[in-house]
């Protein structure tokens, strides 16, 4: 038999339950975010604890405060009557009802005085079902008032069906949670395959700004953990990169870009970040045909607004500056950047004005970054990327930034350039009428540079969020300022796993959709560090966990990986034997 | 010493019933005893099988017949002059029937109400104000409730403790006990805002 805890003495479905701890029970057992089982005459309910607090109900204290009682004596004095004087209550969110066999989505209150009790593992797995290592995987503890051991599961099957999203601060666990759940659809992907060869393949595309899902994971320090879910997949996954000296020291493939892709939309987008001004961006889609048509650069037209004697100096050092100045060279006649410059000049104030040429020469040379990113001539690796990841034959792709992690527009401009050959990639297939092979996960972090209220409508990821869906690409959106991703974004996602937010905006947009969100905005900026309030279609209730450690979890990954790998090596084995290979 | 023992030689009473009323009992103190009884005194009434017990919550000395004269002369002088003067005065105590001994158990609640001549005992020893003051072992002053209900006030209560105050201060080491159970007393007593008074008083009286 369960001690009790405490009794419901108020409140509603919608407002919240009000109990009253029992006397003995300490209030700083009861964490906001935790579970708690509550047994109605007809019905068990679950919910969680939304809010904690005392009250006197007495002046009695401040009197004996205030006396000139000793303080040890003023302290026993207190203590004696505190359960008379003080009352101990949580706020609980009822989450959850079973009765008659069934669990579902609480919709009726526990009567007067029901039982409040603490959750035990048995209700857990009642309420969240049970791993089953195929479908559903333990995701991490539930936070309860006196800490009891049991896992919550994720539905992986689920989770993959639509786009979700992973929000909480700088620190707060969402690249652990993001490895953890990545790792978990390698899995269910690798296991369903075992199970039927003829299913629809999942494949991830990463964008690992920070290479700790392609490289290791690190603690605050810098240290390493463990490593990153691609390195332990390695056969899964093909690592790319635009930091060359990291795919030379760490076998990665290199992705360099070709300017030539880039569309006016995407110079746009990252243009701002290098500090252009407003002038420069009204003038940029004339820009853009004086560049391509007048000046004679076509695709070339990017280079044409970072172009001058200095930037020549600069390609000439590498053969691939060479290719591109050489094209360059066919496409103007021009073999000296300083004369194209000149004549670029000419032709915008010619066409444009004094204005828009001062405006082209003072703000350009904010882009002059451009030209120490890894470029190309030539577009190999989008088109590599592309093709893993709507093959059956294919492997998941992560695109780890390496030393460029803090550069905001290569990040935005490799993801602009692979969502849009993705995306007219399955255009092409789907007007064929081809079946799509794979259902495709994008992990984004950083979302808001794509998927923000000025950005959404113009980013190839806004167009992928919007029209992808019902052709298998989901998003699993990643930031720490949900408030700042386009409202439309957030109803899309149909499971949040949300980590400690401060700033309301932030908690109001993390919670969208939620019914009941009022209850829920007081959990999340008391969520502590690894904790995340998980809800949406791949858990049955929301629920507070503790992130299971991903140092223990990516071991399991790792005996996967290695099994994984053992059976490849076999067929491998004996399709040489047999002489197919 | 046990309850039983005190009760046992009608040559220890103090005196006897003369009058109950209600929660109050008033006992005819002995002459020769009335200087032993004070406010707080822990009265037993030998009433048979239930022994009510009470706090001595007031005092009283008057003439038994008529007025007093006044006659000028010291207690020794007085004594002398006339050595029977005490049979002419009557020496009352009222005490707040508070609980009640059983076999050898004490219980702070009342139950039967004595008859008019039970003889009454005073509770002196430690051992027996140890069963009074910690029936089960651990301090309960349950027992204030009727007191106070009976009109006691911090005074009374200061008195109480002053009276027994030898005893308290053996047990000093248990003083914070003592603060804790006198305060859920007083709470369950429905003393409130002034709570803290009481608890002054009564630390007062035992430094």
């Amino acid at each position: 038999m369960r001690r009790s805890l405490g009794r419901i003495v108020s409140g509603s479905i919608n407002k919240g339950l009000i109990a009253l701890l029992n006397k003995g029970e300490n209030i700083e057992d009861y964490p906001v975010g935790a579970l708690i089982t509550i047994h109605g005459s007809k019905h068990s309910y679950l919910g969680i604890i939304t809010d904690a607090g005392i009250e006197s109900s007495d002046d009695i204290v401040g009197s004996i405060s205030g006396s000139g009682i000793e303080e040890e004596f003023r302290v026993v004095a207190v203590n004696a009557i505190r359960d008379y004087v003080s009352r101990q209550k949580i706020e609980i969110a009822l989450i959850g009802q079973y009765c008659d066999g069934v669990v579902r989505n609480a919709d009726t209150t526990p009567s007067f005085y029901s039982d409040v009790l603490e959750t035990s593992p048995e209700e857990i797995k009642m309420f969240f079902m049970e791993e089953d290592k195929k479908k559903l995987w333990n995701i991490g503890v539930p936070k309860t008032p006196k800490g009891i051991q049991a896992f919550v599961p994720i539905d992986v099957e689920k989770l993959v069906e639509l786009s979700f999203g992973i929000f909480g601060k700088s620190g707060t666990g969402k690249t652990f949670l993001g490895n953890i759940l990545a790792g978990y659809m390698v899995l269910y992907d690798m296991l369903r395959a075992l199970e039927d060869p003829t299913c629809k393949r999942i494949r991830l595309l990463i964008f690992d700004m920070h290479s700790e899902y392609g490289l290791e994971l690190k603690d605050n320090m810098g240290n390493i953990i463990a490593e990153g879910i691609a390195k332990i997949f390695s056969d899964r996954f093909v690592r790319f990169t635009p930091d060359l000296e990291l795919a030379e020291n760490r076998g990665l493939e290199s992705l360099r870009i070709n300017y030539c892709d880039l569309t006016l939309g995407d110079v746009a987008l990252i243009a701002p970040i290098f500090g252009v001004s407003t002038s420069f961006l009204n003038y940029l889609s004339d820009f853009e045909r004086i560049l391509r048509k007048d000046v004679g650069l076509g695709d070339y037209w990017v280079w044409g607004l970072i172009l001058d004697g200095h930037a020549q100096r600069r390609l000439e050092r590498s053969p691939e500056g060479q290719k591109i100045l050489n094209e360059i060279a066919n496409k103007t006649k021009i073999s000296d950047m300083s004369i194209l410059r000149k004549r670029i000049l000419d032709k915008i104030r010619a066409a444009l004005g004094v204005g828009a040429e001062l405006s082209f020469r003072s703000q350009t040379s904010k882009l002059r970054a451009l030209l120490s990113y890894p470029y190309t001539s030539e577009e190999r690796a989008i088109d590599i990327i592309v093709d893993n990841l709507i093959s059956r034959e294919g492997q998941n792709v992560v695109i780890s930034m390496g030393r460029y992690e803090k550069e905001t527009p290569l990040y935005m401009m490799i993801a602009n350039l692979i969502a849009r050959r993705l995306r007219e990639r399955i255009l092409e297939k789907t007007m064929a009428g081809e079946e799509l092979e794979t259902k495709i996960i994008i992990f984004l972090e950083e979302a808001h540079n794509f998927l923000g209220k000025e950005t959404y409508r113009v980013s190839p990821f806004g167009e992928i969020a919007r029209e992808m869906r019902k052709k298998g690409v989901m998003l699993c959106v990643i930031d720490q300022k949900p408030s700042e991703l386009d409202r439309d974004v957030i109803s899309m996602l149909w499971t949040n796993f949300v980590f400690t937010l401060t700033d309301k905006a932030d908690v109001e947009s993390a919670l969208i959709g939620v019914p009941r969100a009022e209850l829920f905005k007081k959990v999340i900026p008391m969520l502590g560090r690894q904790e995340v309030l998980i809800y949406g279609e791949a858990v049955r209730f929301p629920v507070v966990i503790r992130v299971e450690d991903y140092s223990k979890i990516s071991r399991i990954f790792s005996e996967y990986a290695n099994r994984d790998r053992e059976n490849l090596n076999q067929k491998i084995d004996f399709l040489r034997k047999q002489g197919i290979i | 010493m046990s309850w039983n023992s005190l009760t046992a030689h009608k040559e220890s009473a103090i005196g006897e019933v003369t009058g109950v009323d209600a929660g109050r009992i008033e006992i005819f103190v002995y002459p020769e005893c009335y200087p032993r009884i004070r406010v707080g005194s822990i009265i037993v009434v030998n009433s048979g099988e239930t022994k009510p017990v009470g706090l001595v919550i007031r005092t009283a000395h008057r003439p038994r017949h008529g007025q007093i004269q006044p006659l000028r002369k010291t207690r020794s002088e007085i004594l002398r002059s006339y050595p029977d003067l005490d049979k002419y005065h009557r020496f009352v105590s009222t005490i707040a029937y508070t609980s009640h001994i059983k076999g050898d158990l004490i219980f702070h609640v009342r139950a039967s109400m004595p008859r008019l001549h039970d003889l009454a005992f005073l509770v002196e020893s430690d051992e027996l104000l140890d069963a009074f003051f910690r029936p089960n072992g651990a301090w309960n002053f349950d027992f204030l409730r009727y007191f106070l209900i009976e009109g006691a006030g911090p005074l009374e209560i200061r008195e109480l403790f002053f009276t027994h105050r030898e005893y308290f201060l053996s047990r000093s080491s248990d003083l914070k006990d003592i603060v804790e159970a006198l305060t859920v007393a007083l709470y369950k007593s429905g003393i409130r805002g002034n709570i803290a008074r009481y608890l002054e008083d009564t630390l007062e009286a035992l430094r």
